[in-house]
């Protein structure tokens, strides 16, 4: 807001000076055009001067001629006020331009830092993943697998699912992979997943059943733990395969 | 009518849309869940996009009254709403209803009527009647407008200020078509043999007034609405904007979510469903700074900024039932 104001304070200076400029500019032209050109130029003008031509003469014959025409300057000084305000004019111009053109490079300049902000501001961010981390987590949720099972089975399926489905962040958070504030647990924790392996249908269900539990109001049955237990074994059994195929290889 | 039944219902008229304008499905959904959200549409886009298409094929498949008005310059507010017509048989001055009365209406053009029009419209719009010479008429139920405007002209057209931007709950843009989609258009019209598409009608008015009935139902967390108010507020501290949405921009978040919802069958609303809308809900809401205007800044890249920045509701909701 602060800065809207200064903004908004400098742009009135600006148009007031413009304006006080342009008005300057309009009196005179006004005060010229009352009293007449005669009047505006009358005084001794700029210097004047007057040539004598000389009258032809019908036998140049000599080399000691007429010579060249004698000059005769006029008294030609202009009016002081006339010179001051003609200053004055040129002065408000030049004022007005400098004004114009450090506005003008001003906006440059700003627009400049602008687009260099915003090339800096919006680096690419590319999630890297460390060499170790699926392995790491893949551990970490084979450690914790019976401790989320057991989750499951305590209290209503609603707090028993959503507790289930917290694990997998809690999993993740010991094994490196933070959860970023912005994305939201079901992002998170299918990204997480993914890393993993894990079997994409029943993450998906367990999800959408932790989704049900969280955001819902209607009664959640005992079916709906059924179906969470089902799918939760479903991905567990993930990081167990891997970890056999690894020792097989 | 139950949500799974207005789900069903909703997917009907989606496909039934689908048949005249390919390939544009997340953009048909989210024009639907505005309409079951009882809001109004701004279709923003180029020619030949399919704007007018869409907002004829919705009339179409939910059988609603289509009306749709020519925004011209030499429009009068009196041109849509209709004005008193002196009767010589009765002696008196009949109504004569204008296209404003009608379920459906698009508004072709918005941008090249003047203001006093435009205000007209988005007058009925917000108050969904409008008053004559003292009378005041309510519009039918349901009514809904799709606006079409095209963002590459500027002369001879008249840009709707913010403030009534601000009534339209989505602003949608299509977008050119991928080139299979582009050809599917192409060898659908000549399997067709002819211009015109004819679509089925999946419901009617009643249909549609259930189907908002059931959108009013839809759960909403207190942590997803809270969630909302963070993400508009976030738009109005953004060093980009001038202006960021209204609290008009939190409840039409909300409201546009729950018409998601709906069609995604859920009686609630997840977070996901609130990123899924954010963009065509606040981007038209916001105002970026005017020393912006020559940069890649706008008001969609400030909704994906304040979304990759806004912290998500909470994993656990901390109930116990």
């Amino acid at each position: 807001m602060r800065g809207q104001t200064t903004g908004g304070t400098r742009a009135g200076v600006v148009a007031v000076l413009a304006v006080a400029g342009l008005m300057l500019v309009a009196v005179l032209a006004v005060w010229a055009a009352s009293i007449g050109r005669d009047a505006v130029l009358s005084g001794d003008g700029p210097e004047r001067m007057q040539i004598d031509t000389p009258t032809p003469t019908p036998t140049p014959s000599t080399s000691e001629g007429p010579g060249p025409p004698p000059i005769n300057k006029l008294p030609s000084e202009p009016p002081a006020f006339f010179r001051v305000l003609a200053l004055l004019v040129v002065a408000v111009f030049w004022l007005l331009l400098a004004v114009l053109v450090f506005f003008f490079l001003r906006g440059l300049w700003r627009q400049a830092r602008l687009i260099r902000r915003e090339a800096e501001a919006a680096p690419v961010e590319i999630d890297m993943l460390e060499p170790d981390q699926p392995a790491r987590v893949s551990d970490q949720m084979e450690r914790d697998a019976s401790t989320q099972r057991a989750l499951l089975e305590e209290g209503s399926p609603r707090t028993a699912i959503e507790a289930c489905w917290h694990r997998f962040e809690v999993q993740a958070g010991e094994a490196g992979l933070a959860r970023k504030s912005w994305e939201t647990s079901s992002e998170f924790t299918y990204r997480m997943l993914d890393v993993v392996g894990a079997d994409p249908h029943a993450a998906f269900t367990l999800g959408e059943l932790y989704r049900e539990a969280r955001f819902s109001e209607h009664p959640l049955g005992e079916e709906a733990r059924a179906s969470a237990r089902a799918a939760l074994a479903a991905i567990q059994l993930g990081p167990r395969l891997r970890r056999a195929s690894e020792e097989q290889s | 009518m139950s949500v799974a039944d207005a789900a069903g219902l909703a997917g009907r008229v989606l496909t039934e849309v689908e048949k005249a304008v390919v390939g544009k499905h997340d953009k048909l959904a989210l024009v639907l869940a505005a309409v079951l959200a009882k809001g109004h549409v701004l279709l923003e886009d180029f020619p030949g996009l399919g704007k007018t298409l869409a907002a004829r094929s919705f009339a179409q498949a939910l059988g609603l009254d289509f009306a749709r008005a020519q925004f011209t310059p030499d429009l009068l507010p009196a041109d849509l709403t209709g004005s008193f017509i002196y009767d010589q048989r009765e002696g008196r001055f009949d109504f004569r209803k204008g296209p404003l009365f009608t379920g459906l209406l698009l508004a072709d053009e918005i941008n090249r009527t003047p203001p006093k029009t435009q205000a007209a419209l988005l007058e009925a719009m917000q108050e969904r009647q409008i008053t004559i010479e003292g009378e005041t008429f309510l519009l039918p139920e349901p009514f809904h407008v799709i606006a079409t405007a095209n963002p590459v002209e500027y002369e001879g057209t008249y840009p709707l200020p913010e403030a009534q931007l601000d009534r339209f709950l989505l602003r949608v843009s299509f977008g050119y078509p991928g080139p299979e989609q582009e050809y599917d258009v192409v060898a659908r019209r000549l399997v067709r043999r002819r211009e015109e598409i004819d679509l089925d009608q999946v419901t009617d008015a009643t249909g549609v007034l259930a189907m908002q009935a059931a959108v009013e139902e839809i759960e909403v967390d207190a942590s997803i609405g809270r969630y909302c108010v963070d993400l508009v507020t976030a738009t109005r501290q953004h060093p980009d904007a001038l202006t960021g949405a209204s609290p008009r921009g939190s409840l039409g978040l909300v409201l546009a979510a729950r018409g998601f919802a709906l069609l995604r069958g859920r009686d609630y609303v997840i977070p996901e469903d609130i990123k899924a809308v954010a963009r065509p809900v606040l981007s038209h809401r916001i105002t970026v700074r005017p020393e912006l205007w020559m940069t890649q800044a706008s008001g969609e890249r400030i909704v994906d900024a304040v979304l990759s920045d806004v912290p998500a509701p909470p994993t656990l909701g901390g109930r116990r039932s």
